[in-house]
C-alpha cells in the first residue's frame, strides 16, 4: 500500500529566488544522542525557533526501527508535520554494508536494504533520498523503485571532494549514461571551505596541540594533494614535534575529510543536477559570517544558476564541540539570516 | 566532548548488587549494529578489568564482549545505552565517587576502505562520576 502526503510547498527564503529553508535534525545531533528530547519534542524546539519548514533527517540517527518504519511511527509524523506545517526535505539513507564481520553484503542485499529505505522515505512524506553508493548496477536496480515512489536519489558530494573530482567525473558520466531527471546530487558546503573552521582548531588545541602545530596543520590542509598524502605529511610533522599521533583520536583525520577547500564556482558545473543541499556550517561570529565558509559567495553561485529547492542547515559542530558548548537551534537561526543576507545581496548584484 | 568521543555521561554509574553498571552513549552521531562494536574495555580505579569478566546488556538481552560481532540484527539506537556490567566484591555505596575508564572501538558498517576493510573509531573516556540508583 502506498499512500502519499499531501504534497506542501516550502516558501522561498527570499521573493524571486529558489531557495527555500529549512534544517537536518543532524544539526541537534549532541542533544538527541543525549536524550533531551523524543522526537515530537525536538520537533517542537524547530517550529518554536522558526528554523523550518523543511526537515531532514538521517534515518539511521532518527529512527528505532531503521532501516523500516513502523506504521505508529508514521502516523506520529504526519501528525507532527500537520501540526506545524513542515516540509520534508531530505531522508539520508546509508549503506550499512559491513553489517555483517564474516562478509560484505551482496549486491542483492545491497540492493534490499537500499528499498527497504526508500520505502520507509516514501511513507514519511519525503521526496528525495540521499544516497552514499553510486554503483552503476545499484544504481540501475534502484531507478525503477525511485520512479514507483516518486522519488529522487542524491548522492551526497561532500569534502574532500568537488564537483570535477575524478571520482564525481565517473559518476557524471554514468548519471550522463543513464540520463534519468531522478538522479542528481546532494551538495555539501564542506566541499568548499576557504578555512578550516576555528571549532576543529579549537577542539586539536585542547587535545594538546600548539599555535605551531595548528599553523602547520593549517599550511598542510591548504595545499593541493590528496587526503592521504595530506594526511600523511601531518602524521610526519607530529613524529617530529614528538607528538603521538593517537593522542588525537580521529581528528586529525577528519581535519582534512570534513574540509575541502574547492572554488565555490565549481558549483556551477553541475548546478542542474543538485537537488538538494547540505547547507553545512560551523560557528556563525559576531558579524554574522561563518569563518570558514563564504556563504555570500556560493549563495550567488546558485542564485545566478537559478537552484530550486532547499538549503538544509547542517551545524556540524558537534562532531568537534562538547554538549552545551554551543546553541545549534541559534546557530542555525543566524545562519538562515546569512542566507537571507546573501540571497538579497546576490539578486540585486546580476552578472555583469 | 563531541559525537565521537564521547562514551560517559554524568549519570552513567549505576549500582549494581553484582558490582556496577557503566550506561554508555553511542561514541559516534548515528544509530549502530551491535556487531559495529569491535571492543569494550573497562578499567575502575586504574585496574584493567579482565574482559570475560564484562557482560553487556542491551534491550533486556546480555552478552559477553566477544558476542557483540556476531550481533549484525541488533540495532544500538544512538538514544539507548549500552550498560556494561562490571562484578565488583565491594559494589560503590550509593554517592559513591568512582575513577571509571571505558574505551569502545567501532567499525562503521557504511563507511568502506576496502573489501571487508571499514573506517573505525576509537573513543576513550575516562572520569571520575557518583554511583546512583538501587539495585536492580
Amino acid at each position: 500500500m502506498t499512500t502519499t502526503l499531501p504534497a506542501r510547498v516550502a516558501a522561498p527564503a527570499v521573493e524571486g529566488s529558489g531557495i527555500r529553508l529549512g534544517l537536518t535534525l543532524y544539526s541537534l545531533t549532541s542533544e538527541w544522542a543525549a536524550g533531551r528530547y523524543d522526537l515530537a519534542g525536538l520537533l517542537d524546539v524547530v517550529d518554536a525557533a522558526g528554523i523550518g519548514p523543511g526537515i531532514e533527517i538521517v534515518a539511521s540517527q532518527t529512527i528505532r526501527t531503521y532501516p523500516e518504519v513502523t506504521p505508529e511511527f508514521v502516523r506520529a509524523w504526519r501528525d507532527a508535520f500537520d501540526r506545524h506545517g513542515f516540509v520534508p526535505s531530505s531522508f539520508g539513507c546509508n549503506l550499512d554494508m559491513g553489517r555483517r564481520r564474516d562478509r560484505d553484503m551482496t549486491p542483492d542485499e545491497e540492493y534490499e536494504f537500499t528499498v527497504t529505505q526508500f520505502r520507509s522515505a516514501h511513507a514519511l512524506g519525503f521526496p528525495l533520498v540521499r544516497i552514499q553508493s553510486a554503483k552503476p548496477e545499484l544504481i540501475r536496480r534502484l531507478l525503477p523503485v525511485a520512479e514507483e515512489l516518486d522519488l529522487t536519489m542524491g548522492w551526497e558530494l561532500h569534502a574532500p571532494l568537488g564537483p570535477n573530482s575524478p571520482k564525481v567525473l565517473e559518476i557524471r558520466e554514468t548519471y550522463a549514461e543513464i540520463d534519468s531527471p531522478r538522479l542528481g546530487f546532494v551538495a555539501d558546503f564542506s566541499s568548499t571551505m576557504h578555512a578550516m573552521s576555528p571549532t576543529i582548531l579549537r577542539k586539536l588545541a585542547r587535545m594538546g596541540l600548539e599555535q605551531q602545530d595548528l599553523e602547520e596543520l593549517q599550511r598542510i590542509w591548504a595545499t593541493d594533494a590528496d587526503i592521504n598524502a595530506r594526511h600523511g605529511e601531518f602524521v610526519q610533522y607530529l613524529h617530529t614535534r614528538g607528538i603521538a599521533p593517537e593522542s588525537l583520536g580521529s581528528f586529525a583525520r577528519l581535519a582534512f575529510n570534513m574540509h575541502g577547500h574547492v572554488d565555490p564556482a565549481e558549483w556551477a558545473d553541475i548546478m542542474p543536477q543538485i537537488r538538494h543541499v547540505h547547507a553545512k556550517f560551523y560557528d556563525i561570529d559576531e558579524h554574522g559570517d561563518e569563518p570558514a565558509i563564504d556563504y555570500p559567495a556560493i549563495v550567488r553561485e546558485f542564485v545566478r544558476g537559478g537552484y530550486s529547492g532547499f538549503f538544509s542547515s547542517e551545524w556540524e559542530g558537534h562532531a568537534f564541540a562538547d554538549l552545551d558548548e554551543a546553541d545549534p537551534v541559534d546557530l542555525v537561526r543566524k545562519q538562515h539570516d546569512l542566507i537571507r543576507r546573501s540571497i538579497t545581496a546576490a539578486l540585486s548584484d546580476p552578472p555583469h | 566532548m563531541a559525537t565521537g568521543d564521547t562514551v560517559l555521561s554524568h549519570d552513567s554509574l549505576i549500582r549494581r548488587p553484582e558490582g556496577l553498571g557503566i550506561a554508555l552513549t553511542v561514541p559516534w552521531y548515528r544509530s549502530l549494529w551491535l556487531s559495529s562494536v569491535s571492543d569494550v574495555r573497562v578499567s575502575v580505579e586504574g585496574r584493567e578489568i579482565p574482559e570475560d569478566d564484562l557482560r553487556v546488556e542491551l534491550g533486556g538481552r546480555t552478552y559477553r564482549v566477544a558476542e557483540l560481532a556476531d550481533q549484525w540484527d541488533v540495532l544500538w539506537f544512538i538514544q539507548d545505552r549500552l550498560v556494561v556490567v562490571v562484578p565488583l566484591a565491594e559494589p560503590p555505596a550509593e554517592g559513591q565517587e568512582v575513577d571509571v575508564e571505558v574505551t569502545v572501538d567501532l567499525r562503521l558498517p557504511y563507511m568502506q576502505i576496502a573489501p571487508q576493510v571499514y573506517v573505525t573509531n576509537h573513543a576513550s573516556d575516562r572520569r571520575s562520576l557518583v554511583a546512583h540508583g538501587g539495585s536492580r
